[in-house]
């Protein structure tokens, strides 16, 4: 007999600066979040881990602390943490760094709820402006974790289950967009039908790295202040150096997203056929900076007149971060036939 | 009068190889059956003293008095008021020159030979391939050929492992969950 609270099918979004995880539980939604950074310590810290309650993982006799307390834990020692993925995907030969994703991906999803169970995880579409790009293996190291872990693997394009999470009153239709940490994903659906996917090759870390470079400081400390309650859609000129040059290259990035969506548009010209106003969804942890979607909307008007669909309307996914993960566990809901 | 290098002749009817200078003497009477050396390779050559105790070469000494010219019909006319002085021994210098430069190229093309005649599992060849590295931070992607095989390690999760990793958990309730199920289910549905 099928447990109704509890249906089988899990997800998890696998991010290059978080990986989250939904399923179901007791007639809730409930989504589970880890950063993805590790840093090493000596052995001897082992006990002042414990004590703290801060997450830490004992591997081939090194100390691993993961998660936000890797962060936490790397600004007190002036170092930096490590990512075990960069650019949206998983580092080839980096097998260190894998073994901390599968660890970080058994904390996240816990064991399999049925023997097998299905569980659809993101992958990002290859970025058509970075040379060589290619999903596949990040993809065949995820699928090989969620094997071992015990599930049934199934991928799932990241913008799309976007979508599917937050277009349901729109017949999943509309173009979502995913401002993560390694990347952008883009998706334009219609009708829950994919009409086409891409990535590009910057993100919140792109913002972060040439903001540093611009104003003579760390990407770390600039992540840290765009994380924080600064407002990037204020006027240049009244804020912090800092400030101005994480808004100014949040605006460069969100006019390069709509002039390459234009761009694969006109590509596309003649195969696809939109009739009625679809809506933008901005998602992702970059997206989270007060002020993004003000400034998104803003910039958007500048391109409107050139933009080869109507828009509806420009909004936020209603949890950025949670987003793909229910996008996801929608699917896993779905049977295999549907 | 000092002698700054020697003539060397083949006295034989075959060609004759001085082994230590790297010259090779055609047969007697020939274009290339003599040569010049200087006196320091006349002094420090085994096996020009071998060839010459042996009656194979012989050896002229030539003294500074002895002018070589060298006319070169592109060579500038020169007036014949202009005295002209005759550095004998910078000839010679060159002479000598001209021979080690000989004996060089020979030397050079006797290696070429021995490494092109050389079987290829002689010595170890090193092929410098173009190494990939990873930067944290920076987009790593394959340069794989599409026919590449992937390596996937045949087990990631480390077994046994101590962990104490603790995760931000969120709920909401399932209502909108379920309508959005629903309608996805229906328009997949009409989709097929």
């Amino acid at each position: 007999m099928t447990d109704t609270k509890n249906p089988p099918g899990c997800s998890i979004d696998c991010g290059t600066m978080n990986f989250v995880a939904a399923r179901r539980v007791d007639g809730k939604v409930v989504t589970r979040r880890i950063r993805d950074a590790f840093i090493d310590l000596p052995m001897e810290h082992k006990r002042m881990l414990k004590l703290a309650n801060t997450s830490f993982a004992e591997l081939d006799g090194k100390l691993i602390v993961v998660g936000d307390a890797a962060l936490e834990t790397a600004n007190l020692l002036n170092r930096d943490a490590r990512r075990p993925m960069s650019g949206g995907v998983v580092s080839a030969g980096e097998l260190d760094a894998q073994r901390i994703i599968a660890l970080i991906m058994k904390e996240v999803l816990g064991p399999p709820s049925v023997p097998g169970e299905k569980c659809c995880y993101s992958v990002p579409a290859p970025a058509i402006d970075v040379t060589g790009s290619d999903v596949t293996y990040h993809s065949a190291i995820l699928k090989k974790v969620l094997q071992e872990l015990g599930y049934s693997p199934e991928p799932a394009n990241e913008a799309v289950a976007i979508v599917y999470s937050e277009c349901a009153k729109e017949n999943f239709s509309g173009l979502a967009i995913s401002y993560g940490s390694g990347m952008t994903n883009v998706c334009l659906s219609y009708n829950a039908m994919s009409a086409f996917e891409f990535s590009l090759g910057r993100g919140g870390d792109w913002i972060d790295a040439g903001a540093a470079r611009a104003v003579g400081t760390t990407a770390a400390k600039i992540c840290a202040i765009k994380e924080s309650e600064i407002d990037i859609s204020r006027t240049l000129g009244t804020d912090s150096r800092e400030v101005e040059a994480i808004s100014l290259y949040i605006q460069t990035l969100i006019d390069y997203t709509i002039d390459r969506v234009i761009e694969v548009f006109l590509r596309k010209k003649g195969e696809i056929h939109i009739s009625k106003p679809l809506p933008i969804i901005v998602s992702g942890g970059t997206s989270l900076a007060k002020g993004f979607l003000e400034k998104f909307k803003e910039r958007f008007e500048l391109h409107r007149s050139r933009f080869p669909i109507q828009i509806s309307e420009i909004r936020s996914a209603s949890n950025p971060m949670t987003s793909v993960a229910t996008g996801l566990l929608l699917l896993s809901q779905m049977d295999d036939d549907e | 009068m000092s002698i700054l290098s020697y003539k060397i002749l083949n006295l034989l009817n075959t060609s004759v190889n001085i082994e230590d200078l790297g010259i090779t003497l055609q047969s007697r009477g020939g274009q290339d059956g003599s040569c010049v050396i200087s006196s320091d390779s006349y002094v420090r050559s085994a096996s020009l003293r071998d060839l010459l105790n042996k009656r194979i070469l012989s050896a002229q000494p030539i003294y500074n008095t002895i002018t070589v010219r060298h006319v070169s019909s592109s060579a500038p006319q020169v007036p014949q008021n202009t005295p002209v002085s005759e550095d004998t021994q910078n000839d010679s210098n060159i002479l000598s020159l001209q021979n080690e430069i000989r004996a060089m190229n020979s030397r050079f093309d006797e290696i070429l030979t021995v490494l092109r005649t050389a079987p290829p599992t002689a010595s170890p060849v090193y092929v410098q391939m173009p190494i990939q590295t990873a930067h944290p931070g920076q987009h790593n992607y394959t340069s794989s050929q599409p026919d590449d095989p992937i390596f996937i390690p045949s087990s990631i999760v480390p077994k046994g492992a101590d962990v104490h990793i603790s995760s931000n958990e969120e709920s909401s309730p399932v209502e909108d969950f379920e309508d959005s199920l629903a309608a996805l289910k229906a328009a997949r549905k009409k989709k097929v």
